[in-house]
């Protein structure tokens, strides 16, 4: 099998999907098996209570009034078991779920218990237990604890451009980065912060704004597709979301490719009409499991030695707040996805929703800390060894146990 | 050379001799296209910097509270980029 040499275009340098691929996990390797991992981050923060309900908690409901997802609304949700039921924009991850090939790990949280995204993202990135100044990833420092790929030298370390990337892939560890050819619109998020700014600060440059947001809408419009309306935007948010995801995918199944990598979607960040049945977040939702799907496809037969991890900063308020959205939270849900897991189940030490058992009265109270579930994966999945994830990936953390039984592989 | 085309003003080439009209209305056009740059030019470096910290470097002295808040509320360090970019101080400079 020849190498594959990367076209001019695959090697565009964007914040793209990113991949280190001079490091492979030879331990496993030598079981018989070639893991594959991949990690999509999710910026903003996952109101996990939308994506994943507890359905079966008599405080749900009261909780969240008509925005309170449920097996009898329109569209009901996705039962998982007796307590929890999936978002019906995710048809996909309930299919991978009842296959055994999808995990859920809800009330889980970093470290971080502030509410700042930058940082936030720095620690849910970094592995560090706060945030601070650092340039590596834990996922870029657990590849440098696998043994080096002999076969990478020269031509594969000659791709290790990759200075733009998520932080948790930044690291010793060469990367390659590839780029989708059309990158993403400038969402539908950003424009709505730039107008409420112009609006606040500059008439002129507002009525210029929403003219081209006007404009920009009816364009969109014409592509609609009728008979499932969706906010402007979707179809090509959706596009984008499943080209990553799937061309990330080619890459790692391909014999002599990369076995991990990285992607980070946008948009999470719900504080104004959040939608959480149909409009943005449902939208989001049904974007990330298209990305999903499309991984199982391009993954072909490999699919069985995938495991996808998709983490958030944090989670968000437990109550709706005045504009229809949420607000920075603490814990929400980890979604693994991958024919490698023991899967088909939700892992929870459900902390309860009555307001005595929120976090600071507001949040969803952190029960599983998120580092436990990762090092979980690292450990059963890539064969990185537990002192190293306790002291080098996710420093000071030997306290924190990776989390036993996720994978199918022991 | 292409970011300045479809900024409006193509480099050497201004429309009229008198060289580009210096009158805000032919660059509030131009608000659309460069929203568009500051969107990709946030995507390709915003992950590398601290977007508080080129706001101290840049627009801090004359920038309004509102900007201020909104770049450092915004979810992600490339966003806070593009808001910056697009800033009424930055962009009326």
């Amino acid at each position: 099998m020849s190498l594959h040499a990367p076209s001019r275009r695959e090697l565009l340098l964007a914040s793209g999907t990113l991949f280190a691929w001079a490091y492979l996990p030879k331990l496993a390797r030598a079981e018989g098996r070639d893991p594959r991992f991949l990690v999509i981050v999710l910026r903003g923060a996952l109101d996990g209570l939308a994506a994943v309900a507890p359905v079966g908690d008599p405080d749900w409901i009261a909780l969240r009034g008509d925005k309170a997802i449920t097996l009898d609304g329109k569209p009901p949700a996705l039962p998982l078991d007796s307590f929890f039921a999936l978002n019906a924009a995710m048809p996909n991850l309930h299919r991978m779920y009842k296959a055994g090939a999808a995990t859920i790990v809800h009330a889980a949280a970093t470290p971080y218990r502030e509410r700042s995204h930058f940082d936030g993202q720095d620690v849910l990135e970094s592995g560090l237990g706060k945030p601070g100044a650092v340039d590596t990833g834990w996922l870029n420092r657990a590849l440098t604890a696998l043994q080096p790929d002999g076969r990478a030298r020269g031509g594969r370390d000659a791709f290790a451009v990759g200075p733009i990337a998520p932080l948790v892939v930044r690291g010793p560890a060469p990367v390659l980065s590839w780029t989708p050819r059309r990158l993403p619109p400038t969402s539908e998020d950003t424009l709505t912060r730039l107008l409420d700014l112009y609006r606040h600060t500059d008439p002129a440059l507002s009525r210029a704004l929403e003219e081209r947001i006007g404009l920009a809408t009816i364009a969109r419009a014409g592509g609609m597709d009728e008979q499932q309306p969706r906010a402007p935007g979707a179809g090509q948010m959706r596009a984008y979301f499943a080209e990553s995801a799937g061309t990330a995918a080619k890459f790692l199944a391909r014999p002599e490719g990369p076995r991990v990598g990285a992607l980070a979607f946008d948009g999470w960040d719900t504080h104004a009409d959040e939608g959480v049945i149909t409009g943005r977040l449902a939208n989001l939702l049904g974007a990330l499991d298209g990305a999903l799907a499309a991984i199982e496809t391009a993954m072909q037969d490999t699919w069985r030695e995938t495991v996808v991890a998709v983490v958030t900063e944090f989670g968000r308020t437990a109550r709706i707040n005045g504009t229809e959205g949420t607000d920075h939270g603490t814990a929400t849900v980890a979604l693994l996805a991958g024919g490698a897991l023991k899967g088909g189940r939700v892992v929870a030490d459900w902390p309860g929703l009555k307001p005595g058992h929120l976090h600071e009265g507001r949040d969803l109270k952190p029960t599983t800390d998120l580092r436990a579930v990762l090092k979980g994966v690292l450990r059963d999945h890539l064969r990185v060894d537990e002192a190293t994830l306790a002291s080098k990936v996710f420093p000071d953390s030997a306290p924190v146990k990776p989390m036993a039984g996720l994978l199918q592989q022991a | 050379m292409q970011a300045h085309n479809l900024l409006g003003e193509p480099l050497w080439r201004p429309s009229a001799p008198k060289g580009f009209p210096d009158e805000s209305a032919p660059w509030l056009n131009g608000l659309a296209q460069r929203l568009d740059i500051a969107n990709l030019l946030a995507r390709r470096v915003g992950e590398q910097v601290d977007p508080r910290e080129v706001f101290e470097e840049t627009l801090a002295p004359l920038a309004s509270t509102e900007t201020r808040q909104a770049i450092a509320r915004a979810e992600s360090r490339p966003q806070a980029l593009a808001l910056l970019f697009m800033a009424p101080e930055f962009q009326r400079r």
